[in-house]
């Protein structure tokens, strides 16, 4: 079997509603791992992603260990910095040709893209999805 | 947490619906990232049961309509929110776009005083309070006309919040009487809109121009206190009177410079408020009204023969005249709300917390644009009923006719004749004849000699 059959019959097997919880063996269930697929259009192919994930999560919540009790949260780490203010001028566009190059297929100065989106399809039709 | 109905299920983008974008309600597939992303994830569907367990009664048993409105105005500008490409409305394909708008690598957004100042008098001139300190967040989706794949607002700390807006209702039959309302702002924010796409359904491809991708927009999120079309076409009104008087923004529907979301819902008085839906695609004043009206029939008449109504989008077709389901493949949206990496918070100052020896092109101070701001809609209204002892129910009409109040002004100057003469002249003959010829003022023939 390859390593992608491998990989969705160990999905499909993962039906367990193991929570997800950050302390103690930080498991990923399936339902997360589709949810974030589907929304950022990345690919866990692999059981060695998810792990790098976990551990990933694991990394962060040793910041939890920290006492942040009566400290102030931090909006962004640029806070203490002046947000520029740009007068409001024309300064730049005018170069419909040089962008549109970066468009693999172009009509008339539009950019063409797929009608709508396209969902992914669900575990299970996902391997014949792979091969079309 | 506030009332029940205020829980939404964000719908996203909408995905493969076929139809040309004119600009209007395409892209804001997102009921919006603004406080109601907070209650986004929490479903409706639970209060689904609640209707469909009840048996219909016929007549006897009131409804009450619910009707909130979200507003999305183009700021009048230069250049777009954080880049400097030209804001325009008519501009060969993809030529007002810069490298940050094509979300090209490498580029980073930068904030345009103009439009922060257009926020503030916004705000200020629907009686919000203005945060002096306001965040950036991204909303992420994909679509085509989203280069980067989000949208930058503000969803965590608008720009204002807490506001309200008083309109004139036509009261009566024959329209004679006038009642003032009020609805209250939920908050105001600025952000990216999108570009446009135009759906090429006989290739099966859509075709991108991003000259609007970027343009800054003032959402205004209003509370849902309204409860018809009627309310909801008044306070449309009023705020693009208002938007046009500070020059904030042009606000003109058919050209997609404003543009409005109606939420809407139905329930007995006394008891939970209903299933919501949303209604899109309102590129006018009339069909605003007419939309809303029709949705609210349309679920009475759903839920009285034992329907329910599902929390989904719908648009209004107006040849039909009708609100119709918008397809969509996604169910709840995640945004993914995060701080926008690029951009500190945004601080204003006010004349007694102005830093000394900054630059006064890097500050924005709110005293001073309060005082600089142009005379409002309602304070002409009251001046010309002070000034010339019309009725309010006039002063109401001169506004709402584009040209008319400046053509008023003008025979007033010229002529000794009476006010009242004048008003009644204005508004009985000559407004009737405009009508009657379907003229707008700029283009009859009257001049203001008498």
């Amino acid at each position: 079997m390859s390593a992608r059959a491998l990989w969705l019959a160990f999905r499909s097997g993962l039906g367990g509603r193991q929570a997800f919880s950050t302390k103690g063996s930080g498991r990923i269930t399936v339902e997360v791992i589709e949810h974030l697929e589907r929304l950022a259009l990345v690919d866990f192919g692999s059981r060695e992603a998810v792990a790098r994930l976990e551990k990933a999560i694991a990394f962060a919540d040793r910041l939890r260990e920290v006492d942040t009790d009566g400290v102030e949260p931090m909006e962004s780490v640029l806070e203490d910095r002046c947000l520029y203010l740009r007068s409001d001028n024309v300064a730049e566009g005018n170069c419909a040709e040089e962008l549109l190059q970066n468009s693999r297929q172009v009509v008339e100065e539009y950019f063409v893209a797929p009608p709508g989106n396209i969902s992914l399809p669900k575990l299970g039709e996902q391997e014949s999805f792979q091969h079309s | 947490m506030a009332a029940p109905m205020l829980r939404r299920v964000g719908l996203g983008r909408l995905w493969g619906f076929a139809w040309v974008d004119g600009g209007s309600g395409h892209r804001r597939g997102s009921p919006n990232g603004s406080t109601s992303s907070r209650r986004r994830e929490q479903s409706s569907v639970a209060q689904q049961p609640l209707h469909t367990a009840q048996k219909p009664r016929k007549g006897g048993h009131k409804w009450a309509a619910v009707v909130g409105l979200e507003i999305h105005a183009q700021i009048s500008s230069n250049s777009k929110l954080f880049s400097g490409s030209q804001v325009s409305f008519m501009a060969p394909p993809n030529s007002l776009v810069s490298f940050f708008d094509a979300s090209l690598p490498g580029t980073l957004p930068v904030l345009n005083r103009r439009c922060v100042e257009a926020a503030v008098m916004t705000g200020l001139a629907l009686n919000c309070h203005i945060n002096k300190k306001s965040l950036f967040d991204r909303k992420h989706y994909f679509y085509s006309d989203l280069p980067a794949g989000y949208q930058i607002t503000q969803q965590r700390l608008p720009i204002a919040a807490n506001g309200s807006l008083t309109y004139g209702v036509f009261m009566g039959n024959k329209q004679s009487r006038m009642a003032t309302k009020t609805v209250r702002i939920r908050q105001i924010q600025l952000e990216q809109d999108s570009g446009k796409s135009l759906h090429d359904d006989l290739r099966s491809q859509t075709l991108i121009d991003l000259n609007r991708a970027g343009v800054g927009l003032l959402e205004v999120v209003l509370e849902p206190d309204l409860c018809c079309g009627e309310e909801a076409a008044a306070v449309i009104k009023e705020l693009q009177l208002i938007l046009q008087a500070l020059g904030t923004s042009q606000a003109n529907m058919a050209e997609g410079q404003l543009r409005v979301d109606a939420n809407i819902s139905v329930h007995h008085p006394g008891e939970p408020l209903g299933v919501r839906t949303e209604v899109k695609n309102l590129n006018s004043i009339r069909f605003l009204a007419k939309a809303i009206d029709h949705e609210i029939q349309r679920q009475i008449n759903e839920l009285e023969s034992g329907g329910e109504i599902l929390n989904e989008t719908r648009s209004f077709d107006c040849k039909l005249g009708c609100t119709v389901p918008m397809r969509d493949k996604e169910g709840k949206q995640d945004y993914r709300f995060m701080p926008e990496p690029n951009l500190p918070p945004l601080v204003l100052y006010d004349s007694a917390s102005l830093p000394a020896g900054t630059e006064s092109q890097q500050v924005i101070n709110i005293d001073q644009i309060r005082d600089a701001l142009p005379e409002l809609p309602s304070a002409t209204r009251e001046r010309l009923v002070r000034r010339y002892g019309m009725l309010p129910e006039h002063s109401f009409t001169l506004l709402n006719e584009v040209g008319l109040l400046q053509f008023f002004q003008n025979v007033m100057k010229e002529t000794r004749a009476e006010p009242k003469k004048v008003t009644s002249w204005v508004l009985n003959t000559l407004l009737g004849y405009l009508k009657h010829h379907n003229l707008a003022v700029s283009e009859s023939s009257e001049k203001p000699h008498l």
